[in-house]
């Protein structure tokens, strides 16, 4: 009881906190000297991180709803605002706080130049996460959708030296803005039709009723919003725009935690609002969202496969774990969403380490392109490790957290009667991982073709990797002249005509030296702990007993509707009545069967990789390069061509939310 | 009143779109973002409007004041203007960087990012 009371002062604190840092860091960041903004910043996300794991620990067994200035329901009428805090809520919101911490070590060393305004941007992107996960109102969620948005377009753009990260940034934030405003008109006809905003009033007002229009049209609109977000195809076309261009650091923060915010709020609104029309919309909305999930499943690992450019790579792996997730919510069983939570925490920690190896590759060779960087990874051996235990952990390695979490999936598909999801997962996961291992054998291991950029993989006009960011790092190999830096590009925007093929020259200039040929500075420390340390928390996490039944429970007590409407229109004195005590399932066994379908598909990761740089399947490569291309071509980095994916996206969910919902 | 409101929230969002689609000059482009994103701020005020409702301020009110409109959605768009603005800002920054960078305001010379 004491750490419960207490812990209802610590709910506001957790958004107020980092939020009060922020404003700090823009306002007086010009007083302080680089190391205090740095410290100042990393000291306030870890208070959030805190903050977030004691709401973790004391919401678990029952939610804790905290009225804004004490204006709580009266005679079950909302009239003020509400934050309602879940475990799976504040666990998210303490993932966000933990990369942002990674983010702000990593970036000490990594940006020369970093202002206070770079710490103010990432602690209000951390703000807003915390009150996108905690609050259960549904307008206060769209603001929090906005504020996490624009603070990313900012960073995406951020100090940007070269075209790719600010058209990034603008395919981004008009594609999201647009999503916004879908989000903005589906709570806009959800308070036509209910004159509520809270999410357990509206829950309330629609249950047991049928479906009417105006109520699929907020659907879809609703859902569009949040998909646009998490990148679902066909929404996901900005997505390796921008986290295949925006600034390291600023990658951790997106492949962590940004798109999985946009299914959290969908599965958020699904449960506490749309669950309880009448005539069960579950088992047919679910066939719609599983087939989502298993495209972008799909498209996301097959592009990863075609790409060179390790940072567009790691963007399109981001996608195709996205496709996992909504595989797992979208099976609307508690079981499926606690398998996607555990996942989205795994593999959010293995992704974080994998963009900040490939930090450090950019920060120490100058590059983030697979065939430049052949055989040139000597020297950087622990990076080599945290790639390669970053791919593993993608492939489910156990005992790591995302190996619990697969578990937890699997079985979800089978007690949904759907094994057969399993192997969609298992390929899309192997082929993902197996991308980032080629990578990894051609950078450290020097395998594979030694020709620059082969026509069969990826990008032939990569223009930008290599100059992207560079005059916010270090630069340990001195001035890359710029000519030499845009070198292949060909086409280069600036319409500079550098000479091609800069990989066959630097590529001899011995695996310990820079482009120049002079002697890199050491890595500094900052940039090899962090991902190892995000790395040591999935393990850790993933050894810790009965984890998966913690998130088991977590997840029941977040998909049970009728008990979360009550838990917020009959609450007293901010504090809960004891809504009786949540049954913990049992924890589902570690089966050994699942230990070696792990361990199968790690294995099958490593071939995947195998096969990719054996000279002998160079046929295959071909075949498959040849039977995707109309898929890269599609992904033409027009924001003309995203919207209109995003119009044809909103137009066939509203066709298929109507089939579902009435 | 109602469908004409109605009608130029379905015009102004679909011709903003429309216009973002086929744009060729990011300034316009940004532009009709804020076209699309007024069709939010009408489409708010239409849902929290009465008929003869007068303005919801509710102090020195004579005896019988009739209905209000809604308060509630006014406050929100008026949310959705702050947001609309700092995205619009926001854009326009990126919008004159690409033009220093890039020397180009066309996204189709803007191949930067293409697969």
């Amino acid at each position: 009881m004491d750490l419960f009371t207490s812990a209802s002062a610590v709910i506001p604190a957790s958004v107020a906190v980092p939020l009060v840092g922020a404003a700090l860091m823009a306002g007086f960041s010009g007083l302080l000297p680089r190391w205090a903004r740095d410290l100042i910043a990393i000291a306030v996300a870890l208070a959030t991180v805190v903050l977030t794991l004691i709401l973790t620990a004391a919401s678990a067994g029952r939610p804790m709803i905290y009225w804004f200035s004490g204006w709580r329901p009266a005679g079950g009428m909302v009239i003020g605002i509400d934050y309602a805090v879940g475990p799976l809520g504040a666990g998210m919101a303490s993932l966000a706080g933990l990369l942002v911490c990674a983010a702000l070590v990593y970036c000490w060393r990594y940006f020369d130049s970093a202002r206070g305004r770079y710490h103010a941007l990432v602690l209000i992107f951390l703000a807003a996460s915390v009150d996108f996960c905690l609050t259960g109102d549904l307008f206060n969620l769209f603001v929090a959708f906005e504020l996490v948005a624009v603070t990313a377009f900012g960073l995406t753009g951020y100090n940007a030296g070269h075209p790719a990260p600010l058209q990034g940034a603008i395919n981004f934030a008009v594609t999201n803005s647009l999503g916004g405003m879908t989000v903005l008109m589906g709570v806009a006809f959800l308070y036509a039709r209910t004159g509520s905003l809270n999410l357990a009033q509206i829950g309330q007002a629609l249950a047991g009723r049928h479906a009417d229009g105006l109520v699929v049209v907020a659907f879809a609109l609703l859902a569009g919003g949040f998909l646009v977000k998490a990148a679902v195809v066909p929404f996901h076309f900005w997505l390796p725009d921008a986290y295949g261009s925006a600034p390291i650091p600023v990658c951790v923060l997106f492949a962590g935690v940004l798109s999985e915010l946009g299914l959290f709020g969908l599965i958020r609104v699904w449960d506490t609002v749309f669950s309880g029309l009448a005539g069960g919309p579950g088992p047919r909305m679910r066939v719609v969202l599983l087939g989502l999930g298993i495209l972008t499943a799909l498209v996301g690992a097959v592009m990863a496969l075609a790409q060179t450019q390790l940072k567009r790579m790691l963007a399109f792996v981001t996608v195709s774990h996205l496709g996992i997730y909504l595989i797992g919510v979208g099976l609307l069983t508690p079981l499926g969403l606690a398998g996607a939570s555990l996942l989205v925490i795994g593999d959010a920690l293995a992704k974080s380490a994998l963009f900040l190896g490939v930090g450090v590759l950019q920060h120490q060779r100058a590059s983030v392109s697979e065939p430049r960087l052949r055989g040139r990874g000597r020297g950087l051996a622990v990076t080599g490790v945290t790639i390669v235990l970053g791919a593993l952990v993608l492939a489910d390695l156990p005992p790591f957290v995302s190996s619990a979490g697969h578990a937890l999936l699997v079985q979800a598909a089978d007690q949904a009667g759907l094994p057969w999801l399993e192997i969609v997962i298992a390929l899309t996961v192997t082929l993902s991982s197996g991308a980032v291992l080629r990578a990894a054998g051609r950078i450290w291991l020097g395998w594979g073709m030694a020709e620059s950029p082969a026509p069969e993989t990826g990008t032939a006009d990569d223009a930008g990797d290599e100059a992207e960011d560079r005059p916010d790092t270090t630069d340990p190999a001195g001035t890359t002249d710029p000519a030499g830096a845009a070198g292949g590009g060909s086409t280069g925007p600036t319409g500079q005509a550098g000479p091609t093929g800069q990989a066959g020259p630097t590529g001899q200039a011995g695996p310990g030296l820079g482009p120049n040929g002079r002697e890199p500075k050491r890595v500094p420390l900052t940039m090899l702990l962090p991902p190892l340390a995000l790395l040591a928390i999935g393990l850790v996490l993933g050894l810790a007993p009965d984890v998966a039944a913690h998130a088991a429970a977590a997840a029941a007590a977040f998909s049970d509707r009728a008990t979360y409407a009550s838990d917020v229109l009959g609450t007293r004195g901010g504090i809960l009545p004891a809504s009786g005590t949540v049954v913990v399932p049992a924890a589902p066994a570690v089966s050994a069967g699942g230990l070696l379908t792990d361990l199968g598909q790690v294995l099958v990761a490593l071939g995947v990789a195998g096969i990719a740089l054996d000279r002998r399947a160079r046929r295959l490569r071909q075949a498959l390069a040849a039977g995707t291309g109309w898929l890269r071509r599609m992904h033409s980095g027009l924001v003309g061509d995203q919207v209109t994916w995003l119009v044809a996206g909103l137009a066939l969910l509203a066709a298929l939310g109507a089939a579902a919902l009435r | 009143m109602s469908v004409l409101a109605y009608g130029v929230v379905a015009w102004l969002f679909l011709i903003g779109i429309y216009g973002v689609v086929t744009s060729r000059n990011l300034i316009h482009l940004v532009v009709c973002l804020s076209v699309a994103q007024s069709a939010t701020d009408i489409l708010l005020l239409e849902i929290g409007y009465r008929d003869g409702g007068h303005a919801p301020v509710f102090v020195s009110l004579p005896a019988h004041p009739g209905p209000a409109v809604d308060a509630v959605m006014q406050a929100l768009a008026l949310t959705d203007v702050v947001v609309g603005a700092a995205v619009t800002a926001l854009l326009l920054a990126l919008v004159v960087q690409v033009h220093k960078r890039a020397g180009t305001l066309d996204p189709d010379k803007l191949r930067s990012t293409r697969d």
